[in-house]
C-alpha cells in the first residue's frame, strides 16, 4: 500500500494510550495499520528498513514514557537506535522523517492522536 | 486441605493487589466494592509525566484493573458494602454483604456503547479501563434497557443481602479526599477557578489540564496551595497527608510543560520527600515553579471573577495580594467515612485521627492501604503485598492447628 | 519450522455499531494466503461453548473476539479442550485493537484481512512448546546482620530453608536503629538504644540456634556467577556454593560531617550511649549539606527531645523544611515545639563559620524575616545523608545491581516492588513502608513457591553458528540474563532470568538471537502482511 503508515506500539504504555485514544472517540486515519510488540526495545534497523522497503510510507513508534519501561530501558535504547537510523537515512539521501518514535503515558490518548496525525501529515498520508 | 477463602473490602489498588496475590497462591477470594467499578479513588487520576515519567503510580492502577479483568477466578461484588460481621465459633468469620443494584451487569456488557448514546440524562459513564456503569442522575426512563443488545441492563431498585463465610477479612477501604468546602476559608465552590487537587487529577485524566472556564491562551498565573486539610487540627487532620506535595509538584511540572508561558506559584509549609530520586526531581521542578513559603490567610474573588490570594510575604514583610487564573487546593487524605462503622463492626480501633489501627492477624482481620494511614500508590502496593504474606501465614497456621 | 496451518476464528457478535462485514469476501481473501487454512465465524463466542472447535483438533487456532472471552476464561477452555500448547494458540481483541480504532466508514474487510494475516503469520512461525517451570536452587544467602537481615533469616529458617548469613561482625549504631526504638513513647533515651542493640544480639542468638543457618564473615566472599537456577558464590576459602536466592539487607551509615568539630547523628548517639552530658546549647543544622529525609528528621526530633528532657539543655533545630511525612512525625514535631525546642526555618543566605570547632551560624529567619546569629554553640550536629556502607555498595555492585548514587542499591521502578531488583532472584531490604519486611518475605516465598519460575514465552534462542561472541547481548540485557559459555564461545541465556524484552535480539550485530515465537522473520512477515 503506497499510502500506508505503520504504528508500532508496545504492550504497556503504547497500548494503554491507544486504548485511551479510542475510548475518547478519536479514530485513526484509514491508511494506518498497527502492530504490537512486547517492548519497543525489540525494534532495530533491519526491522525498520525491511518495513520501509516494503512500501510503507512511515513508521511511528509509540513506547512508554522514559523511566517507566517495564524492561528498564527498552524505550530509551529504542529512542537512541531510531535517532541513529534517522541519521543514517538522511546520510543516505532518504529523509529521516519517515521514522519517528515518541513516548506516552497511559492516559495520553489525545496526545497520541495528534502525534499520529502530525506524523501522517509530515509523510503525506491523509 | 479445605480451600481457604478470604474476603476483601475495597477494590482500590490495595485491595486489588491483595486479591491478585492471593488468587495466585490458590486462595478463594471474594472482593466487595462499594463502587460499580474497581480501581478505587485513583482510577480517575491522570498521568503526570513531564519530559519523562515522574513515577506518580497511576500506571499501576491501570495495570491492576487490566489484570483484574483478565483474572476470571476472583469472585467480585460491586456496589456492595459490608453490613454485618460475626464470628462463627472457631470456624472463621460470617459476613453480611449488602448489594445495591448494579444497573449494568458488567459480566454481560460488551462495551458496545449504545447505552451511553441512548441515555438522555448522561447518567451512563465509563470507568477507565473498565466498562460502563450508571451513575446518579438516572431517572428510570429505561431507554438504555431497550437498546442494550446483551440484556445487561436492568432497572431494578431493591438491594440484596447475602451472608458469606470467610477465613479472613482484609479491609482495604481506603480514604476520602479532604473536602475543603467544609471551611469557608478556602472559598471552594465560590468560583470555578478554585479547584482541588482531586479535580485537577480528573482534568489530567481527560487531558484538559485546565477547567473549562480557564482558557489556555489567557491562563497566565496558577497557584498551588499545599496542606489543605492537613497538618492543622483546626482545619483538618493533624498529620501530614504525604501525597499532596508529590502529586502537586508533579502536576505543576507537567502544567508548566503544557503551558510554558504560565507562571506557577507554589504556596507551601514544608516540601516533603518522596521517592528515591527526589533530589533530581525537585531540582527540575524548582526551575519551573516559584516557591512561596507561606500559608495564605484569606481568599476572595475579584471583579473579573479571578481568585485573589492574600498572604504574608516574608521577603517584603507585609501582607500581599495576588490574583490568579486558577487556584489549586492540594487537598490531602482524610479517613474514610466508613472507618468508624467498620471498626465498630470488626472490633478494630481507630487512631486519634480516625484511621484504622492495624493489629494485623488478630482474629483474622487485616488492614491495609490508605485506610490505615496516608500512603501513596506505590506504598499501598508494598503494604498490600506484605499483608498478603501475613494472611497466607495466618491461613497456614490455622490449617496446622486444625 | 512448524507447518501446521491456521484456523482463524472470528466472533461475529457485532459488539460494535452497525459493523456489517462481508464475511464471504473476507473468507476468500484469507484463503488465498498460505498460512490460513480455514476461516470460521461464530456468533457470541462468549456464550456458545467451545465444542464447535472439536473438528479442528491438531490445527493452530487464531481467535479474534472481545475482552469478554478473556474475562470468562473462554480462551483457556479452548486451549484445554483442544490440547493446544503454547505457540499453537493466539488471540486478539478485535474490538479494542481493530474496530474501535477506525472510523465507521473504513473498509473493515481489508483491515480485518490484514490483521488476521499478520497475527496468523506470527502464529504460523511460532514453535509449540510446553510451559516450563524451573525451581530455583535451594538455599538462601542473606547479606548483612542488622535486625532486618536477622529477622528475614529467622523467618526463612523457621520454614526449614537453609540460610547462610554473611555478617560483618561489626557493631555500629545506625541511625535506623535509634529511631526504630527511640520512637516508642514508653521507651526513651539511653536504655532503648542499648536495648535495641541487645535485641539484635538476642535475635542473632536465636537465629544461630537453627541447625540450618550458617554465619559467614562478609569478607569471605570472593566472586559470583549466575547459573540457571541461582547464583554460585566462590568464597576465599575456595569453597563454592550455590544459592537460589539472595537477600541483601544493606548496612547503612551516615556520611561524615565535613565541618571538623561538628557531630553527625551517629556521633551524637555515641555520646548518648557513653553517657556524656550534653549540656548547654545544642544546635541541629538540617538541610545544610543535603536535604534531610523524613526518617532523619524524625531521628533529630527524638534526639532533641531526649536531650532537652534529660539535660535540660537548650535545643535549637535549624532547617529549611520540616520533613514530617512518616508516621508520627507531625505529632512529634508539635510535641517538641510544646516542650520548648526552638525551631528556625532559615532562608538561603545562611552562613556557617568554623573557627577550629567554634561555630558561628548566621542567617535569616523565614517567619520573622529577622537575622539571627548563633555563636559558639556547645554542640553542633549536622546530620549526614544515610548512605550505603562501602562494603554493602561493593557487594551490590559485584552483583551488578543498578546501584544509583551511593544511597540506594536500586533506582525507583514502578514495575517492581521496592525489594525487587533488576536481577530476578536478588532482593534488597529497603525500609520504606511499615510492612517492608513482610513484603520482602512475601517476595522471597513467592520465588520459592512449589511451581517454580516460569520460562518466558519470548525467551531468546542463540544461533551458535552465527554468534561471534561479541558480548553485545551480555552488555545490553537489562536483567543480566545473558551469560557466556567460555568453552564453546557463544552467548547463553539464563532461562529463569530472561523477561523476554527483545533488546538482545535487536542489538545483536550478527543477528544470532531470535526470540521464541517472535523471531525476526516472523516479525518482518507479520508486518509485511499488514501492507
Ligand atoms: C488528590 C489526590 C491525589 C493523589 N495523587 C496521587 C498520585 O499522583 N500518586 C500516588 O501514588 N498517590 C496519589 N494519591 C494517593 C492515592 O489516591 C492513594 O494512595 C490510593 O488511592 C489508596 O488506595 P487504596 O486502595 O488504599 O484506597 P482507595 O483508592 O480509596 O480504594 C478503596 C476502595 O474501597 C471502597 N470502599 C470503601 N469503603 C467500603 C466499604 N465499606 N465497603 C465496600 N467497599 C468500600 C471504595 O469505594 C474504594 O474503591 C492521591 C490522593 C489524593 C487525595
Ligand atoms: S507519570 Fe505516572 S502515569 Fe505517567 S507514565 Fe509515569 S507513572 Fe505512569
Ligand atoms: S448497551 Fe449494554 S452491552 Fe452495550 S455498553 Fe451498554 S450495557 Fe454494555
Ligand atoms: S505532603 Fe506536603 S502538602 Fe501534603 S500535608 Fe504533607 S506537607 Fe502538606
Ligand atoms: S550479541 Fe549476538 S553475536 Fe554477540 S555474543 Fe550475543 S549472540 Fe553472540
Ligand atoms: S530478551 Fe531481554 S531479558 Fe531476555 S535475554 Fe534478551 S535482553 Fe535479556
Amino acid at each position: 500500500m503506497e499510502e500506508s503508515l505503520l504504528i508500532i506500539y508496545c504492550s504497556e504504555g503504547g497500548r494503554k494510550a491507544l486504548q485511551k485514544m479510542s475510548s475518547e472517540g478519536f479514530r485513526l486515519p484509514s491508511g494506518v495499520c498497527t502492530f504490537e510488540l512486547p517492548c519497543t526495545g525489540r525494534i532495530n534497523d533491519v526491522m525498520l528498513m525491511e518495513t520501509l522497503q516494503n512500501g510503507v510510507r512511515g513508521i511511528f513508534v509509540a513506547g512508554c514514557r522514559e523511566e517507566n519501561c517495564k524492561y528498564l530501558d527498552g524505550n530509551k535504547r529504542a529512542l537512541r537506535r531510531i535517532k541513529r537510523i534517522k541519521k543514517l537515512l538522511s546520510d543516505a539521501g532518504i529523509e529521516g522523517k519517515h521514522i519517528e518514535m515518541q513516548t506516552f503515558g497511559p492516559d495520553e490518548g489525545k496526545r497520541l492522536y495528534s502525534a499520529i496525525n502530525d506524523f501522517a501529515g509530515k509523510v503525506g498520508v491523509s | 486441605m479445605s480451600s481457604n477463602s478470604v474476603c476483601i473490602i475495597g477494590a482500590g489498588i490495595s485491595g486489588l493487589t491483595v486479591a491478585n496475590n492471593l488468587v495466585n497462591a490458590g486462595i478463594e477470594v471474594t472482593l466487595v466494592e462499594r463502587n460499580p467499578y474497581p480501581g478505587g479513588r485513583a482510577l480517575f487520576y491522570g498521568c503526570k509525566a513531564s519530559d519523562s515519567c515522574v513515577h506518580c503510580g497511576v500506571c499501576l492502577i491501570r495495570e491492576a484493573v487490566m489484570n483484574f479483568r483478565r483474572t476470571h477466578n476472583i469472585k467480585s461484588q460491586f456496589s456492595s458494602e459490608l453490613t454485618g460481621f460475626s464470628r462463627s465459633n472457631g470456624e472463621g468469620i460470617l459476613l453480611e454483604i449488602e448489594t445495591h443494584p448494579n444497573i449494568i451487569d458488567w459480566r454481560l456488557c460488551t462495551e458496545c456503547g449504545k447505552c451511553i448514546e441512548a441515555c438522555p440524562e448522561n447518567a451512563v459513564k465509563i470507568a477507565p479501563g473498565w466498562k460502563y456503569y450508571v451513575d446518579s442522575g438516572c431517572n428510570d426512563c429505561g431507554k438504555c434497557v431497550d437498546v442494550c443488545p446483551e440484556g445487561a441492563i436492568a432497572l431494578k431498585r431493591e438491594s440484596m443481602r447475602e451472608s458469606i463465610h470467610a477465613d479472613c477479612l482484609v479491609i482495604a477501604s481506603g480514604f476520602k479526599p479532604f473536602d475543603p468546602s467544609v471551611n469557608r476559608k478556602w472559598s471552594y465552590g465560590e468560583s470555578p477557578r478554585i479547584i482541588t487537587g482531586s479535580d485537577l487529577e480528573e482534568l489530567f485524566y481527560t487531558e484538559n489540564y485546565l477547567p473549562g472556564v480557564v482558557k489556555k491562551s489567557d491562563c497566565k498565573r496558577i497557584a498551588f496551595l499545599q496542606c489543605v486539610g492537613s497538618r492543622n487540627v483546626t482545619e483538618g487532620g493533624e498529620y501530614c497527608s504525604r501525597v499532596c506535595c508529590a502529586y502537586a509538584l508533579q502536576m505543576a511540572g507537567r502544567l508548566k510543560d503544557e503551558f510554558p508561558h504560565t507562571e506557577i506559584d507554589f504556596y507551601y509549609m514544608d516540601i516533603q520527600h518522596f521517592g528515591k530520586d527526589f533530589e533530581s526531581f525537585f531540582g527540575d521542578v524548582s526551575r519551573k515553579v516559584n516557591f512561596i513559603n507561606s500559608n495564605p490567610i484569606t481568599f476572595s474573588v475579584d471583579r473579573a471573577d479571578r481568585p485573589v490570594v492574600r498572604y504574608e510575604s516574608i521577603t517584603e514583610q507585609k501582607d500581599k495580594e495576588e490574583a490568579y487564573d486558577l487556584v489549586v487546593l492540594s487537598n490531602g487524605i482524610a479517613p474514610g467515612d466508613k472507618n468508624e462503622a467498620l471498626a465498630k463492626m470488626t472490633g478494630l480501633s481507630l487512631d486519634k485521627s480516625g484511621f484504622l489501627y492495624a493489629m494485623n492477624g488478630m482474629g483474622g482481620v487485616f488492614v491495609t492501604g490508605a485506610c490505615k494511614q496516608p500512603m501513596r500508590i506505590e506504598d499501598c502496593i508494598e503494604d498490600a503485598t506484605g499483608v498478603t504474606g501475613e494472611v497466607l501465614s495466618y491461613l497456614e497456621e490455622r490449617v496446622q492447628v486444625k | 519450522m512448524n507447518d501446521k496451518k491456521i484456523v482463524a476464528v472470528l466472533c461475529d457478535h457485532g459488539c460494535r455499531n452497525g459493523s456489517k462485514i462481508k464475511y464471504d469476501e473476507l473468507k476468500t481473501n484469507l484463503k488465498k494466503s498460505e498460512v490460513i487454512e480455514d476461516f470460521l465465524l461464530v456468533n457470541k463466542a462468549c456464550d456458545s461453548g467451545v465444542e464447535f472447535l472439536d473438528a479442528y483438533k491438531g490445527r493452530k487456532i487464531l481467535f479474534g473476539g472481545c475482552s469478554l472471552l478473556e474475562e470468562r476464561g473462554i480462551y483457556s477452555k479452548i486451549k484445554e479442550r483442544l490440547g493446544l500448547k503454547n505457540g499453537e494458540f493466539r488471540s486478539f481483541d478485535v474490538k479494542a485493537d481493530l474496530y474501535d480504532l477506525y472510523p465507521d466508514k473504513v473498509n473493515l474487510e481489508e483491515l480485518l484481512v490484514c490483521k488476521i494475516l499478520s497475527m496468523g503469520t506470527l502464529l504460523y512461525h511460532a514453535e509449540p512448546y510446553e510451559e516450563e517451570r524451573i525451581k530455583p536452587a535451594e538455599g538462601i544467602l542473606v547479606y548483612g546482620d542488622g535486625i532486618t537481615a536477622l529477622r528475614t533469616a529467622r523467618a526463612l529458617a523457621e520454614e526449614d530453608i537453609s540460610v547462610e548469613v554473611l555478617e560483618t561482625g561489626e557493631q555500629f549504631l545506625s541511625p535506623g536503629l535509634f529511631s526504630q526504638h527511640f520512637g516508642r513513647p514508653d521507651q526513651r533515651g539511653l536504655s532503648s538504644v542499648v536495648s535495641a542493640d541487645e535485641r539484635r544480639k538476642s535475635e542473632r542468638n536465636r537465629v544461630a540456634g537453627f541447625k540450618n543457618v550458617r554465619f559467614l564473615p562478609s569478607d569471605a566472599f570472593l566472586s559470583f556467577e549466575t547459573v540457571e537456577d541461582g547464583f554460585v558464590f566462590t568464597f576465599k576459602s575456595g569453597e563454592k556454593r550455590k544459592f537460589g536466592t539472595v537477600v541483601i539487607a544493606p548496612e547503612r551509615e551516615e556520611e561524615q560531617s565535613r565541618e571538623t568539630g561538628a557531630l553527625n547523628l551517629t556521633d551524637l548517639y555515641g555520646k548518648i550511649v557513653c553517657g556524656e552530658p550534653l549540656k548547654g546549647e545544642v544546635v541541629f543544622l538540617l538541610d545544610y549539606a543535603a536535604d534531610t529525609s523524613p526518617e532523619v528528621f524524625k531521628d533529630v526530633l527524638l534526639a532533641g527531645k531526649y536531650i532537652k528532657r534529660r539535660f535540660a539543655s537548650e535545643v535549637r533545630i535549624l532547617m529549611k523544611n520540616a520533613k514530617v511525612s512518616v508516621s508520627g512525625a507531625q505529632e512529634l514535631y508539635d510535641e517538641c515545639r510544646e516542650q520548648g525546642i526552638i525551631f528556625f526555618k532559615y532562608l538561603e543566605d545562611l552562613t556557617l563559620k568554623n573557627n577550629y570547632g567554634d561555630f558561628e551560624i548566621e542567617g535569616t529567619d523565614l517567619y520573622t524575616g529577622d537575622k539571627f546569629l548563633i555563636k559558639e554553640p556547645d554542640i553542633l550536629v549536622i546530620p549526614g545523608r544515610s548512605i550505603l556502607s562501602p562494603r554493602s555498595k561493593n557487594f551490590a555492585e559485584a552483583l551488578e545491581l543498578l546501584t544509583i548514587s551511593d544511597r540506594y542499591p536500586q533506582p525507583d521502578s514502578l514495575w517492581r516492588l521496592p525489594n525487587e531488583t533488576n536481577r530476578p532472584g536478588v532482593f534488597v531490604a529497603y525500609p520504606t513502608g511499615d510492612n517492608s519486611i513482610a513484603s520482602l518475605l512475601f517476595s522471597v516465598r513467592a520465588r520459592l513457591s512449589t511451581a517454580g519460575i516460569a520460562v518466558n514465552e519470548h525467551i531468546p534462542v542463540v544461533d551458535e553458528d552465527k554468534c561471534v561472541y561479541c558480548l553485545t547481548c551480555v552488555r545490553v540485557c537489562p536483567f543480566k540474563a545473558m551469560t557466556t559459555d567460555s568453552e564453546s564461545r557463544v552467548a547463553k541465556v539464563l532461562r529463569t532470568v530472561c523477561q523476554g524484552c527483545g533488546s538482545c535480539a535487536a542489538e545483536c550485530p550478527a543477528e544470532a538471537i531470535q526470540l521464541r515465537n517472535l523471531t525476526g522473520e516472523s516479525l518482518y512477515q507479520g508486518i509485511r502482511a499488514l501492507g
